[in-house]
């Protein structure tokens, strides 16, 4: 390998190494879950640079000092504060942007991000992203319960045959030729001492391809949402983590999985993505009616010997009662002889470890686990389905990744 | 792919050179290779060489290199490096008036490696040496381990400007070697007496002078203890010197460091004249000889305006060399300088102002080899200059936080600039003892000049001077006034405010 390739390569694997080691810091930012519907995620890396002494601010700047040891504001042009600059305007004037200019701003002391010179930004295909996740959280493989058999077109990478019209980089020049040949002799116009070919256009032949039918795995996973009053904002963001981590770790698996959404409150109906994460809704909360729901859906519009269904269910924790033991029936009857697994994402959001604001006062010994959380572990011990129904309680964002994500697609507790 | 000049590239670079001859440029000679993108964008990655160590870092230019010209078409590399025979790296696609520009832009280049003086000392063979160099290092990696070796580079590199630029001027005498002076050396301890009539002793040689000589002694002792005698800015060659934790390819690892850190420096003592003389050179030698006949006037114009163009943040150095040079070629040939024209304030007769002295020519091939940046701006960025190429001192808006004209005060201008090109826009670093503590622990000493260190990489930079050291290292520096030590063991940095150091008393 040359000193060129090899440069690269230690380049990409140090990229690599990095996105790796900072995973829970990208994930807990905000930035990642915007970037849906793509295939390639792009991460912003700091300071891959060497370190050398540089000169930062000056002495006089009244800003001057230690900062928090992470964020300095200087670094080279725009970011640096003060320069020499060249153009039209008298003192005083506002500078526009420059052609081409970063947008590090020098007095951005908290956010740790240097200027644009110090962030490489790199993309990563999903896939890859996934497989970091699996590995750092050492989850095992996504079993397959049924195989597939809807199945997918893919395109065929081989050529197979011949046809009169394609790209002329796929121009094959003997059959070609070989067709004026003939055409030619048929003509009679073939003169054997002054064997001249004229092609024409219908002699040329290019390579052709086609699509072969390839089966592929199919999935399907239910997002189903409380909507009831208590479930506001916050729990919603959680809920939307989870959605987005699980869809990763899934579509790794089954390439074309689909979701459906689902909301309930005492009624449950199916709705669209954007709707799932906005209605909020007043009234009394049957968990089973979601289920029930799922499960006629089930039946009607995924057999379950050819869909690898997941269900799961984000909630507050607050059932009415009477309902717990309709769920569990519904779960052990029909559930889960037919899905694949069962996540039940409990989320109460802790104002007093999530939000600084109130981490002041300290918790004043406020917890809460939920009826139906206790319930759902007694139910699923007594009836041996612990792999079955995956449960964890969230109380703030920090918890969607590792916790949360290790509880739904960890390893079955022994 | 990277290949020869053909046929008729050759007689274009003929042309060149025989214009760059008539123009009186003294260049070595000088070898063309066309690449194509990859391998150019590459070898810009690694300075020049197409034979360097390996080293991620390399990737990493060349990554950002394919990212930001990635579709920078007809743009303009010229790449020349300080050898000889100087090789000179071209564009594939450009076409003829292009790559005309360029070479005429790679003579002046080589014209001032030889000439400045800066270079003086700068190794002409770099490109075997470097070559060698990545020999060496692939072996040590063979040998040691890719992983191993490449992090002791990455520490290395992190003390890469911690070189003594001036240093490469002295020459070393043997017995410098040798410690001053010998503990049993009783000769010494006598402090020396002018030699008078004994009746006149008490007056001439009195006590205070006796005592003052004493001192001396007692101090010139307590130095010759001290190891390094004087401080030294050349922390890597102290560390090289003086650690007994090397083993040998870590000592050769970092002489490579040291010496391709030495290598480089000249270059970027003088970006702003270097890269402003290339553009001289090349519009003299375009403009004059070869475009009357070629007519790619046009497109000439529209090559060279890309490289010479204002730029509202910083500086540029081709667009503010170029014109000092031509204002330098103006006012001598004017007789636009001395006593004479200062004295005169009226603008009118200023501008008029024209002794047919004529030695303009003369003078920008002086100003090229004795001068490096710091120099040439403070000579010659005069306010009329300044005025004319309206620049400015911009800063932060204290309300909104956008960037605002600050002044356009010429003295103002110019003194920021000095600032910033004092040590080359480099913190200056120095080894103050090398037996800190009375255990071999290195003491450095952040020598503050209007800047503080950033944290980031100060704290990150200590961590790395670890490594080769392989003892505690110190660093004494200031936060808002205040002196700081930061001491390092190799597991954590701890951080001692004081109130006040002696070293920062001392002026």
């Amino acid at each position: 390998m040359s000193n060129e390739e090899r440069n690269k390569q230690r380049f990409d694997d140090i990229i690599k190494g990095r996105v790796r080691k900072e995973l829970r810091e990208f994930i807990k930012s905000e930035g990642i879950f915007g970037q849906r519907g793509r295939d390639l995620f792009t991460i912003p890396i700091h300071r891959i640079d060497i370190p050398k002494f540089k000169r930062g601010k000056r002495t006089d700047d009244p800003d001057s000092g230690d900062g928090d040891g992470n964020g300095d504001g200087s670094g080279k042009g725009k970011g640096k504060g003060g320069g020499i600059g060249q153009g039209s305007g008298n003192p005083g004037d506002k500078l526009g942007p420059g052609e081409g200019e970063g947008d590090g701003d020098g007095k951005d002391q908290n956010a740790g991000q240097g200027t644009s010179d110090d962030v490489i930004e790199i993309e990563l295909e999903k896939e890859e992203f996934a497989k970091y996740i699996r590995e750092e959280l050492e989850l095992p493989d996504i079993e397959k319960k049924r195989e597939a058999k809807k199945i997918i077109y893919v395109d065929e990478e081989k050529f197979s045959g011949l046809r009169r019209v394609g790209p002329d980089a796929l121009r094959r020049l003997k059959p070609t030729f070989l067709n004026a040949l003939k055409r030619t002799l048929a003509s009679g116009e073939y003169n054997f001492d002054d064997p001249i070919i004229t092609l024409e256009h219908d002699d040329f032949r290019y390579l052709s391809w086609r699509k072969k039918p390839k089966p592929e795995t199919n999935a399907v996973i239910f997002y189903i949402m409380d909507v009831s009053g208590s479930f506001d904002e916050n729990h919603r963001r959680i809920a939307r983590k989870c959605v987005f981590l699980t869809d990763l770790l899934l579509r790794v698996e089954y390439k074309g999985i689909e979701s459906i959404f689902m909301i309930h409150d005492w009624e449950a109906e199916e709705v669209s993505e954007e709707d799932f994460y906005g209605i909020f809704r007043w009234g009394g909360t049957r968990f089973s009616s979601a289920y029930e729901l799922t499960n006629i859906l089930i039946d009607k519009k995924f057999p379950s010997d050819i869909w690898n269904i997941y269900v799961m269910h984000f909630t507050d924790g607050f059932n009415w009662p009477d309902d717990n033991k309709k769920c569990f029936e519904i779960i052990k009857e029909e559930l889960e002889p037919k899905t694949n697994k069962f996540f039940y994402a409990q989320i109460n959001y802790d104002w007093w470890s999530a939000d600084p604001y109130y981490a002041r006062w300290g918790n004043p010994g406020w917890s809460y686990e939920g009826e139906f959380l206790k319930e759902l572990k007694k139910f699923a011990e007594q009836n041996n389905l612990e792999d079955y129904v995956r449960m964890h309680q969230l109380k703030k964002d920090e918890d969607v990744y590792p916790e949360a994500v290790r509880a739904f697609f960890g390893k079955k507790k022994k | 792919m990277m290949r020869d000049l053909n046929t008729k590239e050759e007689e274009m670079k003929e042309e060149v050179e025989a214009a760059a001859k008539a123009f009186g440029l003294d260049f070595f000679p000088i070898k063309f290779k066309i690449c194509d993108f990859n391998t150019l964008n590459y070898i810009i990655s690694t300075l020049g060489f197409p034979h360097r160590y390996p080293h991620w870092r390399f990737g990493m230019d060349y990554t950002r290199m394919q990212k930001r010209l990635g579709y920078g078409f007809g743009r303009l590399y010229e790449l020349v490096i300080n050898n000889d025979p100087a090789i000179a790296y071209l564009l594939e696609y450009n076409n003829e008036v292009q790559q005309k520009t360029v070479m005429a832009h790679v003579y002046p280049h080589s014209d001032f490696f030889k000439n400045n003086y800066a270079f003086a000392e700068t190794n002409r063979n770099m490109l075997r040496v470097m070559a060698d160099n990545d020999v060496r290092i692939r072996y040590y990696m063979d040998k040691f381990g890719e992983d191993t070796v490449e992090k002791f580079i990455d520490a290395c590199l992190s003390l890469e400007n911690l070189i003594d630029p001036y240093s490469v001027r002295f020459k070393r005498k043997k017995d410098d070697k040798v410690i001053g002076v010998k503990e049993d050396d009783e000769s010494v301890e006598h402090p020396s007496k002018f030699e008078v009539k004994p009746y006149m002793d008490d007056f001439i040689n009195t006590e205070d002078i006796i005592q003052a000589q004493l001192e001396d002694i007692k101090k010139e002792k307590e130095k010759a203890k001290k190891d390094p005698q004087e401080p030294t800015s050349d922390v890597l060659s102290y560390i090289i010197e003086k650690s007994d934790k090397l083993s040998v390819w870590q000592r050769k690892v970092l002489s490579i460091i040291r010496e391709e850190a030495y290598y480089f420096w000249p270059q970027r003592q003088t970006k702003i004249m270097n890269e402003g003389w290339a553009v001289y050179g090349h519009s003299e030698l375009m403009a004059g000889k070869m475009l009357a006949t070629d007519g790619g006037l046009v497109e000439y114009s529209k090559t060279h305006s890309q490289g010479a163009s204002k730029d509202k943040y910083s500086i540029n150095p081709y667009h503010m060399g170029y014109h000092l040079f031509e204002y330098i070629k103006e006012c001598w040939d004017k007789g636009k300088h001395g006593p004479e024209y200062e004295r005169e304030k009226d603008i009118t007769r200023r501008k008029k102002w024209d002794t047919n002295e004529n030695k303009g020519k003369e003078k920008i091939f002086e100003v090229r080899s004795r001068y490096t940046d710091i120099e040439f701006i403070r000579e010659f960025l005069t306010e009329e200059f300044i005025e004319e190429y309206q620049y400015y001192k911009w800063g932060v808006d204290q309300v909104d936080g956008s960037p605002v004209i600050v002044s356009r005060d010429a003295n103002e201008i110019r003194r920021e600039l000095l600032e910033e090109y004092t040590n080359y826009g480099e913190p200056t670093i120095q080894v103050i003892d090398g037996n800190y503590n009375n255990r071999k622990e290195l003491f450095l000493f952040h020598k503050i000049d209007f800047y503080e260190l950033k944290p980031y990489e100060r704290d990150k930079t200590l961590e790395n001077t670890f490594k080769p050291w392989q003892r505690p290292v110190h660093l004494l520096t200031k936060i808002k006034d205040k002196p700081v030590i930061f001491s390092h063991d190799g597991q954590s940095t701890k951080r001692e405010n004081l109130d006040k150091h002696e070293l920062y008393d001392q002026k």
